[in-house]
């Protein structure tokens, strides 16, 4: 069989790419520098207890972003973002993952980018932290976790239970130099108060005392800090919606906020230096009838993601 | 006197079984264990589900056998089934489950099924994704050893994948692809006499070849269309049972071809028919078995709910001798 | 040192054709097996949700990863007892990606088609397109045509899928939703090069005539199951032994509808898997220039979440990459 001469050299043929988050590059750790802003997924729900299904959120996420099944026109991601795939984990082995998660959440760092975790459970979180200050020795981190529970319960032997949802804020917290190292927004949860207490020093604001008035939020933020010149990471967690279409670990209850409230708190966030971030929680559909809440959830993140990368115009 | 309807238990319970200890399954009386689990399944996660799935399937078939009558004929056979109105199933309820702790989730399921064999019963566990039949099967091994420390069992697992690898990657050395690995590990079981039935597709060559170089048995889904599923079946049983008086079962659902059944999490094309699964069970129901798992039930994957009434089907199919005692001579 | 030193989870990851490498078709070479999403489909079928069976197929797909998936690091097709060779499979076979379709014109959609795949039949690769719904099928032989130069026509094999209702003559009532219909209206394919295998329905006595006058074959189902393994292998070579270029449709509904539900043609006189398999082996081993696969509906309702439909295809497309790669241990027919 002949085959005729090619003329189609001449004409570009483009393909659509694969489903990356929010259709940035494909990439490794070689492809990371200072200022860029490496976003991972993270399959793995299984130190949380309660329901699985948040180790599918990074794949529904990317698709979200898929011109084929996105909801509205997505910008194309600035070059600065590189989606680096999903981090190594071990999910029935809960001390392997810690050290794996750790290692990789380092390399990362060290090459100056920042991290963006999306997909998973919180458990995991305290260890891409314990990396990120390893590798930045960053002493003065503060920590900014929006969800409706505080996750504050006594921290059990660490070799045996590495990981664990329930104590991760505590963990958190004990890393970054103790409770008014953090601050909790969008706590609904009834809690115990052994918890309450731990953060007594701490910032917190429920979600019925969160007003429109971002901005003096993140005053207050600044003014209860301890020392000037701090870093910021900031966990997001899915649970602290009330919106009964997105599914999370935690049961839905009906108290919260509303996508649009948590999309203006994170925009108000932004203007603090955020060195890294993570949103979670989120448990996917797995079929097209999921992709509305796919869709709200990519947004969220995308948020998260340009409170990342926006200059910062507060001085602390 | 108006006679009201039965109503549902509020805690349903396997084949409206009454509920009580492991420790109190008298000899003889299969002893149901709940294992509430998906955590070890590497990919759709719902089977947790499955247990209460099967508890209100199995509940809702027993209406039509449960009452006044006691004389029912198989139409297929003519046999007249006399059901049996004597004590033969307890629901001993769910084992606890550790989402975090494969170990911790492991010996809570075994501690019962162990309590159930060791006092002579039967333990039916019922899964939960298919790693969840290593420790229901490691309670029966200990417990067969409390009763008796020589006597050695054979195996039978009806299932679409070997399930013989020894670790899987990031998952690790316990999870749904490598109970079978873990079980051939027992010091008890005749890793002889373990066999395979329906597995289909693609497998790890080394797997296979391991499990016959320790003279195991593979019947593939290719074999039973070939050699028919009641051959395949009494060849497996023959094979499992040679010198040792006792075998364990473990009935995966995702032997049977996706199109019937696929409310399973690692759904197989096999052209294995519910028909046939089925008639493999009636020849199994003949055999020795003393302990037994049914597993990967996964409602939230069909919507139909096809699959765990299907599930249910298969259970009376294989237990039928528990439920049933035939009349002398069949009915002409 | 990459960011990752140990497996991932199997359904983790960024996706692709069974964890096959990303390529562009400027880097295919002959031999090279490519596969092509193309998420389109008309609004001509009851169903709708053809679009989404690219993704579905690549996710489904993953779970017989090759070297991504430590699980198979032997793979053996236990029915055959036959070791799988992988050997070359990481360098031979790619996926393309999605042709960029959403948002587009019909014609401009077809355009992006077809000149897709002309490029990579220029490259002298082969390729696997996952449809999309069969009306994708046309610009996918045009690309074809356009690279064996005008005036050529191709070889056309339909597994599956809809009858023409009427007979050649009356091309004015033609349906572009039937392939066979839409390749005789561009004048792409000759009766006589045509072959219809487990079709969905009966054709007009007239059309099955002029089939028969000219040459051509319609293949029930039932006459498949009749023949044997051999008989098949025979089949294909004949049917695919020409100096033309061979595409193959293969449409869902030519399988039962018991073991799927995803088609908008349910037939249960269908095939049922194993012999699927054996003509998809039979058919990998003859110089195929493209299958193209079209009919699954993977958010047909109630059954999204059940994923039988794409997992039957990617079950029934590994003998085919097999052997079409040739990578089968099995000696080819002799009358190849």
């Amino acid at each position: 069989m002949t085959l005729a001469m090619d003329t189609t050299e001449e004409l570009p043929l483009s393909m659509q790419p694969v489903p990356s988050f929010f259709g940035a590059s494909i990439g490794d750790i070689e492809d990371l520098s200072e200022g860029k802003i490496a976003v991972t997924g993270i399959y793995c729900d299984h130190f949380s207890g309660g329901k699985p299904g948040a180790r599918y959120a990074a794949r529904q996420l990317r698709y979200a972003s898929w011109s084929s099944l996105a909801h509205e026109p997505t910008p194309p991601a600035s070059d600065m973002i590189i989606d680096v795939g999903d981090l190594n984990v071990f999910p029935t082995e809960p001390a392997k993952t810690m050290s794996i998660l750790e290692e990789q959440s380092r390399r990362i760092h060290q090459t100056g980018a920042k991290l963006l975790a999306l997909g998973g459970d919180y458990s995991v979180i305290p260890a891409l932290v314990l990396g990120q200050l390893q590798a930045t020795q960053d002493s003065r981190l503060q920590i900014i976790r929006i969800s409706r529970r505080l996750d504050a319960a006594t921290i059990p032997d660490p070799r045996k239970t590495p990981l664990a949802r329930a104590c991760a804020t505590r963990q958190l917290g004990e890393y970054c130099g103790g409770a008014s190292s953090v601050t909790l927004l969008g706590v609904s949860d009834v809690t115990a108060l052994e918890e309450y207490d731990y953060f007594s020093g701490a910032f917190v604001r429920s979600a019925r005392q969160l007003t429109p008035e971002s901005d003096k939020l993140v005053d207050e933020i600044v003014a209860g800090l301890a020392h000037p010149n701090v870093t910021f990471y900031l966990s997001v967690d899915i649970d602290v919606l009330a919106w009964p279409s997105i599914c999370t670990n935690s049961p839905y209850l009906g108290t919260g906020l509303t996508p649009e409230q948590l999309i203006m708190l994170i925009e108000a966030l932004g203007k603090l230096p955020i060195a890294g971030a993570d949103v979670t929680g989120f448990i996917p559909d797995l079929d097209v009838s999921g992709s509305s809440a796919s869709a709200t959830v990519a947004r969220i993140s995308r948020c998260v993601l340009e409170a990342m990368s926006q200059e910062v115009s507060r001085c602390l | 006197m108006l006679n009201y309807p039965k109503m549902n238990s509020v805690v349903p319970s396997l084949f409206d079984a009454p509920h009580g200890l492991p420790a109190d399954v008298q000899p003889g009386v299969l002893g149901v264990v709940g294992m509430p689990s998906d955590w070890t399944h590497t990919s759709r996660v719902g089977a947790r589900f499955g247990p209460h799935a099967l508890r209100l399937a199995t509940t809702e078939m027993t209406k039509a056998i449960s009452g006044e009558q006691t004389e029912f004929i198989d139409p297929a056979s003519k046999e007249i089934l006399l059901r049996n109105c004597d004590q033969w199933i307890v629901d001993c309820g769910d084992s606890e489950i550790f989402p975090n702790c494969v170990e911790e989730t492991t010996e809570a399921i075994a501690s019962m099924t162990r309590a159930i064999t060791a006092g002579g019963g039967i333990p039916l566990s019922l899964g939960g994704d298919h790693y969840n039949g290593f420790p229901a099967c490691l309670g029966y091994s200990r417990g067969l050893t409390d009763r008796d420390p020589d006597r050695k069992f054979g195996y039978i697992q009806v299932d679409g994948h070997l399930d013989f690898t020894d670790r899987l990657g990031a998952w690790g050395t316990h999870n749904h692809a490598t109970n079978g690995r873990r079980i051939s590990e027992f010091s008890n079981i005749l890793q002889a006499n373990m066999v395979w039935i329906g597995i289909s597709g693609w497998v790890d060559g080394s797997e296979l070849e391991l499990i016959e170089s320790r003279g195991g048995k593979v019947f593939s889904s290719g074999d039973v269309h070939r050699l028919g599923i009641s051959k395949v079946t009494e060849l497996a049983i023959e094979h499992a049972t040679r010198g040792c008086e006792s075998l364990y079962v473990s009935l995966c659902i995702d032997a049977m071809d996706a199109g019937y059944l696929p409310g399973t999490g690692s759904i197989v094309h096999s052209g294995i028919t519910p028909r046939q699964y089925c008639q493999m069970l009636d020849v199994m129901a003949q055999a020795p078995i003393d302990g037994l798992d049914i597993v990967e039930v996964c409602p939230p994957l069909d919507p139909s709910g096809r699959t765990q009434r299907i599930a249910g089907h298969l259970l009376t199919r294989i237990l039928r001798n528990y439920m049933f005692s035939v009349e002398g001579d069949a009915a002409s | 040192m990459p960011l990752r030193t140990a497996p991932l989870p199997r359904m983790a990851g960024h996706l692709s054709f069974m964890r096959s490498n990303r390529a562009k078709a400027e880097e295919l070479q002959p031999g090279t097996l490519a596969v092509i999403g193309v998420p389109l489909e008309s609004s001509e079928s009851i169903m709708s949700g053809a679009r989404f069976s690219p993704l579905a197929i690549r996710e489904t797909s993953v779970y017989f990863g090759w070297y991504a998936n430590p699980q198979f690091s032997n793979p053996t097709d236990v029915n055959a007892r036959d070791a799988i060779d992988k050997s070359s499979i990481n360098e031979r076979l790619f996926d393309l990606g999605d042709v960029p379709v959403v948002g587009l014109a019909r014609s401009e959609a077809d355009e992006h088609i077809t000149h897709t795949i002309e490029k990579v039949f220029a490259r002298g690769a082969t390729s696997v397109v996952l449809g999309g719904d069969n009306t994708i099928v046309a610009p996918i032989a045009r690309g074809i045509t356009h690279g064996i130069g005008n005036g050529k026509t191709v070889a056309f094999i339909q597994i599956g899928g809809r009858m023409p209702g009427t007979t050649c003559a009356k091309s004015e009532s033609r349906s572009s939703s039937v392939p066979l219909d839409a390749l005789l209206i561009d004048g792409n394919i000759k009766l006589a090069d045509t072959t219809i295998l487990a079709p969905v329905g009966h054709p007009t006595a007239e059309f099955a005539q002029e089939m028969t006058d000219s040459g051509a074959k319609i293949i029930s189902s039932r006459q498949l199951n009749d023949m044997d393994s051999d008989a098949i292998t025979d089949l294909a070579f004949t049917l695919s032994n020409r100096e033309l270029p061979v595409i193959v449709n293969l449409d869902l509904s030519s399988v039962a509808a018991e073991l799927h539900g995803m088609s908008d043609r349910p037939t249960f006189d269908g095939m049922s898997m194993e012999l699927l398999q054996q003509v998809l082996v039979a058919i990998g081993r003859a110089p195929i220039v493209t299958l193209i696969v079209t009919g699954l509906y993977p958010t047909t309702n109630g059954l999204s979440i059940v994923k039988t439909g794409q997992r039957l295809i990617v079950t029934a497309l590994l003998g085919y990459i097999r052997a079409r790669l040739g990578l089968f241990n099995v000696p080819d027919s002799d009358t190849n």
